[in-house]
């Protein structure tokens, strides 16, 4: 009886959102990268299906519908771009060199650290996307032939690890120019850290935004390059 | 309107995987919608108040959408093994490398703009 609601979609729909809203509630006024209600949300989600012995892949039906709106909300990240790009100008050149250096050293970094270190194939191949936002990084996985659930984990721990780091190699840099603070935010650890970014101040927001869009797209197009064509 | 942004967002969206499928490269759907309507807005075909109330939930609310895939990590934990912790170490140092290239290259081009910037207010 209880398998025949798990496998409809609405139930796998019910319990991400309301994982996510008491998450959110939970964590209000925990102020850490690492206390991040979208990884607290799923970790209640895994313990409340573990518990209940309620399988995966009941849940993902309704997690394939949410799944899907993934494409129209990454094609609203030119909304952002646009609404900052008035207040970066004179900005461009340094966000557009920026970003694309960025992209290459993270690729160019996992590369060599996966060899150095023996990382497995997949596992090399799931960190190619991970200083890119979920969204780009999930598109990707044809390309680079990673594994989706794994490629998510990394754009996300980078994101975490990329807010914990960024803000003391600023103060040690004494990098007051906010500008510059947003670029490298945003290149490193895209979306989480772009909210990072609005939190130090209006400009290193507008600064993050964008860097995090020109990452994405250099980085597809250098994974392109390199798996594709 | 919001019914209106919703199927303008629709209609991107399609736009986006039509032009991702007609390319001869595999460029996702959400890059090729992302610039198509990037490209709408600069030339003011679609102005902000076309879109932005239905953007700004859907970008607002977007981690709540990579909710399911990371619980699908528990499914593919034998993916990790032994090298889990070898995984985060490699996130970590190619995060910092990746922030202080960033830094460095942009600190330089900004460096250098104020340098031509001077010698053009210079008679």
């Amino acid at each position: 009886m209880i398998d025949t609601i798990t496998v409809l979609p609405e139930f796998g729909i019910t319990l991400t959102l309301l994982a996510y809203l008491v998450s959110r509630r939970v964590l209000r006024n925990v102020h850490s990268p690492i206390a991040n209600p979208i990884v607290v949300a799923s970790l209640v989600c895994i313990a409340i299906l573990r518990v209940t012995g309620i399988p995966i892949s009941h849940y993902q039906q309704g997690g394939d519908l949410l799944m899907m709106l993934i494409l129209p909300a990454t094609i609203c990240l030119a909304v952002m771009v646009y609404e900052n790009l008035d207040s970066l100008k004179g900005n461009y050149l340094p966000i557009a060199v920026g970003s694309t250096v960025g992209a290459f050293v993270s690729i160019a970094s996992v590369l060599l650290l996966s060899k150095l270190f023996g990382l497995s194939l997949i596992l090399e191949r799931s960190l190619l996307t991970k200083s890119v936002t979920t969204a780009i990084a999930i598109e990707l996985v044809p390309v680079t032939s990673a594994d989706l659930s794994i490629v998510v984990m990394s754009v996300i721990i980078t994101g975490i690890s990329g807010t914990l780091i960024g803000p003391v190699i600023l103060r040690l840099f004494k990098v007051k120019n906010p500008v510059l603070q947003g670029i490298a935010m945003g290149t490193s650890s895209h979306v989480i850290g772009t909210s990072r970014a609005m939190e130090l101040g209006k400009q290193q927001g507008a600064a993050s935004s964008v860097a995090l869009f020109v990452t994405g797209l250099v980085t597809v197009g250098m994974l392109l390059a390199l798996y594709h064509i | 309107m919001i019914f209106g942004q919703i199927t303008l967002i629709a209609l991107i969206s399609l736009s986006g995987s039509i032009v991702s499928h007609l390319l001869p490269i595999a460029l996702p759907p959400s890059v090729a919608g992302m610039l198509i309507l990037l490209v709408l807005l600069l030339v003011k075909a679609i102005r902000p108040h076309h879109i932005d109330r239905t953007a700004h939930i859907l970008l607002a609310y977007m981690g709540v959408l990579f909710i399911p895939p990371i619980v699908d990590v528990a499914d593919h934990t034998e993916l990790l093994g032994s090298q889990s912790f070898t995984y985060v170490l490699i996130i970590v140092i190619s995060t910092t490398l990746t922030f202080l290239a960033t830094l460095g290259s942009a600190a330089l081009v900004m460096r250098f703009q104020r340098m031509v910037g001077k010698k053009r207010t210079q008679p």
